[in-house]
Order: structure tokens, then C-alpha cells, then sequence
């Protein structure tokens, strides 16, 4: 159902090359193999980040949020890491056997942080600061992580802003690979603004462990074909219905048939952020997500 | 839709006053009335489903994972018999494979027997289910099936049961520091009647320490049997027919409404073992366990 002409636009804007990397990445390290749209899977789910309001103010704690999800019912949960009480084994394996025992899933953790730095030894940190969280995943027993590209620097262009996250996320993954996590980068304003330079720092990375979280919403223009060049190296999404700035509404019916037919298999996950309160807001968008997997997911 | 005279039946037959006591402390202190409001019945299939194809080496792990695709399943429960090594490029790959394809693991199963006489090999059996333990951490999963065994000639039901408790209560402690949960499956010998089982969790005494309920091998009262473990239950194996020697079909319907009762939270996973070649056996029970799961579960 995409739009032809989005899509032949996208590709003249991110210059010809961006075509065959596409085709390169999907052959080498694509999620899909044989008839990808034969079985899509959309299982639900929801961020922490959704009840951020609630979170912050220490009304609700991780452990409500996940017996939230079995209230909201739906599949996962994602663990927005901003809320944790702390990295302890103790702790956090408290929270995973909460969540098996209700029977809820985890999609995986999002960690604050920038892989977009002009300073090699803050890239250093920020690879030390990221394997901190890989342990941590493996101790929630989930194997995702969100990471944010982050801000290009004043007076940096694209191409440098990419070589600096190249730089941090492919020692970063060598590291995740070795614990069975994968780290996917946000699609999230500033350097991952354009699905090109995504699909350049994955092709770059060149690692099974590097993947995207496609939200779906941080877009300026072209939201629909900048989607649809992503699905293939998506391993977990940020579903909300709008996108912008400025605020424009997103047809998720649209959005669902574009991960249809790329035969995505993974989370579809409520990232609530609009101005109604949280806990009347989050329900009515996750009944649209409900609604939509029920439609086009097999399972 | 149980009768109290099953219920009744049942409990003479165990001639254990405690088991309906046992079971009301257990089920008060870990399962909440609202959350047991909503039932989660996620679908499942153990790789012993195609334990034909596996032992000839005409299907590998790997396959198994893809074919839950096919299968439109949401779990897939890793039987350790085919795996190839415990290794963990081997098992990260696994995992890797499935976390790419939207699958996910409910839990891992081994073959470990505990009711053993011999202070020196029950041990052992430890340190076996330690290094099963090891295994579901790098597969990511939190759950382990582990069996009791039969009981030695000459040896009683006491007996059994202390050796049983002394070999899980140490691995349970273990398994606790990952984070995963051992399941005595309900199977035959030492674990024939629900009353033993809960009697054995009941002396474990571990959040860690629960029940892989499988619905087909008791030797009588089943559904009474069923129920009196599910709120003991994280995982289950399900066929259409009870086991040897009254190979009855089991009515479904009322197994599923008595998760329902229970609120159980987990999943449903086939273990198909009827003379229909499974190719074409595991998906027919499949479908009855996703049409039942639709019907009955708030996810």
C-alpha cells in the first residue's frame, strides 16, 4: 500500500546508493527470509515511557507498570530504564520473575544515551556505559536494547555525525553479541532524522546485532516510505498516531500494511506521548494497536 | 466444569488432609485477585512435538524455530534433548534466530530425573540441573522443565519425595540467581498425583520452585488432579488424549476453563505424541489449542 511515488521520492533525495545498501542489508542480515509476507507477526506491547508521568512522580514503580500490562492486556512490556531503582541482579531479576509469573513478556529495555560524539574518549564512555546495560538486559533475560543516535554537534555535518556513531555502536554490538543482545537505534530526530543514514550506519556496523527501533512517529516528511525502508531492519517499534513536528495524524491502518507486506515479526509498541492524562490516554491507543495486530498479525 | 464428588474423589484418594490448605496458602500468597481476573493463555509448542524429526536429524533446532512461524504460534518451549551443544555461540544463536523471527521461547526442558536414593549422584543431579540452568540464561528463557522420576523398587512414596525435595531445593537456589524457575512436570513415577507435587513445592518452599503441569499422565481423578496444580503452574503440555493405561480424549474445553478458573498466566504448549506423523498431527492440535486460546484468553 505504499505510496510509489514516497518512495521513488525518498530514494532521489538519499541519493542512489541508499537503493543498493537496502538490497545488500536485507540479503546479508534482513529478518525475513523466503515469502517475508506470508506470516507477520505483530504482537503487543507497551513502554514504560508511556506512563512516564507517573513513573517520575513515584506514583507508579516498575512492578505497576508490569502488572499494568496484564490490566491492559496485551503481550509485553518494554522497560524504559529511566524508572529502574537500580541495576542491581537482585532487583531486576525480581521484576523478571513478576513479569513470568503473570505471564507477561518482555520486548526488551531503552537506555538514555548518544552515540553521536566528536570526542573519542566520551564514545569510549559511552560503549563502557552501553555494555553496563547489556548486562543488565541479560540479567532481565531479554535481548534488546533502544539506543538513541543522538544530537550531531554544532558545525558537524551528517556524514561526520555518522562516522562518530559507527565508531560506538560497532564495539558496542561486538560486546551485545556476545550476550545475545541486539541494539537497535531509534529512529529519534537529530542523526537518525533521515531512514538513509539509519540504513548507512547499520550497513556500516555490519552486525546481525545492530538493528532499528522504528518509531514510527520522528519524522519531519515522508513518514510512510521512510517506514517502509526501515521494516526490514526493524527488531522493535514506537507506535504512536501521530508524527511530526509540527503534530500531523498517522494512518496506522497504512502503517500496519507496510510491516504487512515486509513481514515484520516483533513487538508493536504503544510509546503514548499525547497531552490527555496517561492513565485514560494509554488504554484508547493501545485498543488501536489491539485492533490492528488482531487484523494483519498471524498470531 | 469440574464436580465436587472429582474434587472429593480426588482428596480421599490422596488421603492428605493438608493438599486443599497447601494449596489456598500458595494460591493467597501468590495470585491477586484482580490479576487472576485475566486469564493469559499464550500458544506454545514443545520441540518434542516433532521428537520424530529431530532424533532422524531430519530437522534441526533451528528448523523447529522457523516452523513455529508456519505453525502461527507464539512460543516455542526448547526440549534439550536435540540441542546440538550447550555452547554459547550455539545457544546465542538460537536465540538470535528466534528473536529475529518474533518468536519466543517459553522455557527450555530437560531430562533430569530427581528422585534419587544415592546422597553422592543426587549430587550430581545438582550440578546437572545447574548446568541446565546455565543453558536457559543464554537462551534467554526463565523457565526449565525438570522431572521427579520414578520411584526405586522397595522405596515408598516418602521416601521418593524427600529425595526429590533435597535435590530441587539446591537447584532451585541456583536457578534463582538467573532468574529462572525449575518446573517438576507432572509425570508419572514420584510425580503421578497432585497431592506429591504440592507437597514437594510446599517443602522446597521457592518463589523458584513450581509445577510444568502436564494434563495427560494421571492415573486417575484427572481434572480434579489438573486443577488442584494449576495454581502451582507456569508452563503446560498439552495433547488430546490421556496417557496409558485410560487413553481417553480429554476434553479440552474443560481443561481450558479450569485455566481459566485458576487464572492462570502462561503458556499453552502442544507435546504431541499420537501415531499421526507429526507433520501433519501437531498442527491439527495445534489448531484446537489456538481456538481455545482465542476463545478464553484476554491477550
Amino acid at each position: 500500500m505504499i505510496d510509489r511515488l514516497h518512495r521513488r521520492g525518498f530514494l532521489q533525495v538519499a541519493g542512489a546508493a541508499a537503493g543498493s545498501m537496502c538490497v545488500n542489508l536485507r540479503g546479508a542480515s534482513g529478518p525475513v527470509e523466503g515469502d517475508a509476507s506470508a506470516h507477520p507477526r505483530f504482537l503487543t506491547g507497551c513502554c514504560a515511557y508511556s506512563y512516564g508521568d507517573y513513573l517520575k512522580s513515584g506514583k507508579m514503580t516498575m512492578e505497576d507498570f508490569i502488572r499494568k500490562a496484564v490490566e491492559l492486556e496485551i503481550d509485553a512490556v518494554d522497560i524504559t530504564t529511566y524508572w529502574l531503582k537500580s541495576t542491581e541482579p537482585d532487583y531486576l531479576l525480581s521484576l523478571r520473575h513478576l513479569a513470568f509469573k503473570l505471564g507477561v513478556l518482555f520486548s526488551g529495555i531503552a537506555i538514555r544515551n548518544s552515540l553521536c560524539y566528536a570526542d573519542a574518549d566520551k564514545r569510549t564512555q559511552q560503549v563502557e556505559e552501553i555494555k553496563k546495560w547489556v548486562d543488565a538486559t541479560e540479567t532481565l533475560g531479554t535481548s534488546q536494547i533502544r539506543v538513541f543516535g543522538g544530537k550531531i554537534p554544532n558545525g558537524a555535518t551528517d556524514a561526520q555525525g555518522i562516522d562518530w556513531v559507527v565508531e560506538t555502536l560497532k564495539p558496542a554490538c561486538d560486546y551485545a553479541a556476545k550476550k545475545g543482545v541486539t541494539l537497535a537505534i531509534e529512529t529519534h530526530h537529530e542523526i537518525t532524522e533521515k531512514a538513509a543514514n539509519v540504513v548507512e550506519i547499520l550497513r556500516r556496523v555490519d552486525s546481525p546485532y545492530a538493528a532499528v527501533t522504528l518509531d514510527v512517529s520522528n519524522w519531519l516528511e515522508e513518514p510512510y516510505g521512510q517506514i517502509e525502508t526501515l521494516v526490514p531492519y526493524a527488531t522493535n517499534t514506537h507506535i504512536r498516531d501521530f508524527y511530526g513536528p509540527p503534530p500531523r495524524p498517522l494512518d496506522l491502518d497504512r502503517v500496519w500494511q507496510i510491516f504487512a507486506k515486509a513481514g515484520y515479526k516483533g513487538f508493536m509498541t504503544v510509546e503514548y506521548e499525547n497531552k490527555e492524562d496517561q492513565m485514560t490516554g494509554v488504554p484508547k491507543l493501545v485498543e488501536q494497536v489491539k485492533a490492528l495486530c488482531k487484523k494483519y498479525s498471524s498470531v | 466444569m469440574k464436580t465436587a464428588f472429582d474434587r472429593r474423589g480426588f482428596l480421599q484418594a490422596a488421603g492428605f488432609a493438608a493438599a486443599s490448605s497447601l494449596v489456598a496458602d500458595i494460591r493467597a500468597g501468590a495470585r491477586p485477585a484482580e490479576e487472576t481476573a485475566r486469564p493469559r493463555l499464550l500458544t506454545g509448542c514443545c520441540a518434542y512435538s516433532y521428537g520424530k524429526y529431530l532424533e532422524a536429524g531430519q530437522m534441526t533446532m533451528e528448523d523447529f524455530i522457523l516452523k513455529a512461524v508456519e505453525l502461527e504460534v507464539v512460543g516455542v518451549d526448547m526440549t534439550a534433548y536435540w540441542l546440538k551443544s550447550k555452547e554459547p555461540a550455539y545457544l546465542h544463536n538460537l536465540r538470535h534466530l528466534a528473536f529475529k523471527h518474533g518468536i519466543l521461547f517459553s522455557g527450555a526442558a530437560c531430562g533430569t530425573e530427581m528422585c534419587e536414593p544415592d546422597a553422592g549422584k543426587r549430587a550430581a543431579l545438582v550440578t546437572e540441573i545447574g548446568q541446565w540452568v546455565d543453558v536457559a540464561e543464554l537462551l534467554g528463557v526463565s523457565h526449565l522443565r525438570v522431572f521427579g522420576g520414578e520411584l526405586p523398587p522397595g522405596a515408598t512414596v516418602a521416601q521418593g519425595k524427600d529425595w526429590v525435595v533435597e535435590v530441587m531445593k539446591p537447584a532451585c537456589d541456583y536457578a534463582a540467581q538467573k532468574g529462572v524457575t525449575l518446573g517438576i512436570e507432572s509425570h508419572h513415577g514420584i510425580t503421578s498425583m497432585a497431592a506429591d507435587i504440592i507437597e514437594i513445592l510446599h517443602r522446597v518452599d521457592s518463589p523458584y520452585a513450581r509445577c510444568n503441569l502436564d494434563i495427560t499422565h494421571f492415573p486417575n481423578d484427572p481434572y480434579a488432579q489438573i486443577e488442584a496444580l494449576i495454581p502451582y503452574a507456569t508452563m503446560t503440555h498439552i495433547r488430546d488424549h490421556f496417557d496409558e493405561p485410560h487413553p481417553d480424549p480429554i476434553d479440552l474445553e474443560r481443561v481450558w476453563q479450569m485455566f481459566v478458573k485458576g487464572g492462570y498466566q502462561g503458556f499453552m504448549a502442544a507435546e504431541y505424541e499420537s501415531k499421526e506423523d507429526p507433520a501433519t498431527g501437531v498442527p491439527k492440535l495445534l489448531a484446537k489449542i489456538k481456538v481455545l486460546c482465542k476463545k478464553y484468553s484476554s491477550v
